[in-house]
């Protein structure tokens, strides 16, 4: 089922809208413990999409970021409902 | 019966769950510094085929809803095309003309003339895809193209390409949200500089005095000796009381429809 849901969410970083990965992501977190997945997918679309933007200050990584502040902000959620 | 805390498996899982993070980031850091480039080649090369084959079943599937549309539908657009056809064509008869008086211009000012090396690139991503509003194109240093060429859709200077890899580059579009561009504004024959602020999705923003004369439908084009257009007034607006005006334009050619680009070398059209 995880591998299932990996797959379908790799898809999503190279077909579909980047925010369409972090929110099922994000859901998905809930699902499966430890939904390391996160961080990998995230990385995979700054590496396919960033340029030299000036938009986040150049920062090449600014999606991974989000998917780490993502990770903990979740983390402690997910403790707090102990699901 | 006792057993220590320290050495439970619930504490060791808690430990293993905040770490993870602190060591991507640092493998981020790591690549960041070292290795810049050499993930998102093979991201690139890996991205390529399954970009390419997307484009492939798209095409396969326009081709099918055609094969069923009605043959009177397929007849009107055909006369509509013929129609636009004709309409392009007479507004390009005075292109080559102007084009020479553009040339005989630029040599009595001292521009030497170059010859423009042009690339032209199939689209594989636009941005909704992208979280940072840029394209990624099927040519990259393979194919001779560098950081800071012009990306062109005919005569509509788009953006400029940002990174390179071998088989891929990637393109920063200029309408990119709160992007600064210096461009001039063509009005009644005068030039009017101004800094364009990208508002997404080809859509810019200048803010002038209201004392400067401007209208819908004026051309803007990039400041300097070049030949491509940069956008369209759109609108100007301003209040009784203020002292400025905010003058929208947009791009020709809009960035999320896009399907193939001109690559121009830099050196070549400055």
């Amino acid at each position: 089922m995880r591998a299932l849901c990996d797959i379908l969410l790799l898809t999503a970083v190279f077909f579909l809208p980047w925010w369409f990965m972090l929110i099922a992501a994000s859901m998905l977190f809930f699902v499966f413990g430890r939904f390391y997945e996160l961080f990998l997918f995230a990385f995979l679309a700054d590496l396919l999409y960033a340029g030299a933007s000036a938009r986040f200050g150049g920062f090449p990584f600014a999606l991974s970021a989000l998917a780490l502040l993502l990770f903990l902000a979740l983390s402690m959620v997910k403790q707090r409902i102990r699901v | 019966m006792n057993y220590r805390l320290m050495r439970s498996p619930k504490r060791r899982s808690r430990w293993l769950d905040s770490a993870v993070p602190f060591l991507f980031a640092a493998a981020l850091a790591f690549f960041l510094w070292f290795y810049p480039t050499a993930l998102a080649n093979l991201a690139a090369r890996v991205a390529v085929p399954l970009w390419r084959a997307e484009a492939r079943a798209a095409d396969l599937f326009h081709a099918l809803a055609l094969s069923v549309r009605s043959k009177q539908v397929l007849v009107a657009d055909r006369e509509r095309l013929a129609r636009e056809l004709e309409d392009a064509r007479a507004l390009l008869l005075d292109r080559e003309l102007l084009r020479d008086e553009n040339r005989a211009l630029a040599r009595q000012l001292g521009r030497p003339e170059r010859e423009t090396r042009r690339v032209v690139g199939a689209v594989l991503s636009t941005p909704p895809r992208s979280p940072y509003d840029t394209a990624v194109i099927d040519v990259g240093r393979n194919d001779g193209v560098a950081v800071g060429d012009i990306a062109l859709s005919g005569s509509a200077v788009l953006g400029v390409v940002s990174k390179v890899y071998g088989p891929t580059s990637i393109v920063e579009f200029f309408s990119t949200a709160s992007r600064k561009t210096s461009v001039s504004i063509a009005h009644q024959g005068l030039a009017i500089p101004a800094e364009a602020v990208g508002q997404g999705a080809g859509a810019f923003l200048a803010v002038l005095p209201k004392a400067v004369e401007m209208s819908v439908g004026d051309m803007v084009t990039l400041s300097g000796f070049t030949s491509g257009l940069f956008a369209v007034v759109d609108s100007v607006e301003s209040s009784a009381t203020d002292s400025f005006q905010r003058v929208r334009f947009k791009n020709p050619v809009s960035p999320y429809t896009l399907r193939f680009v001109e690559v121009a070398h830099r050196a070549s059209e400055e």
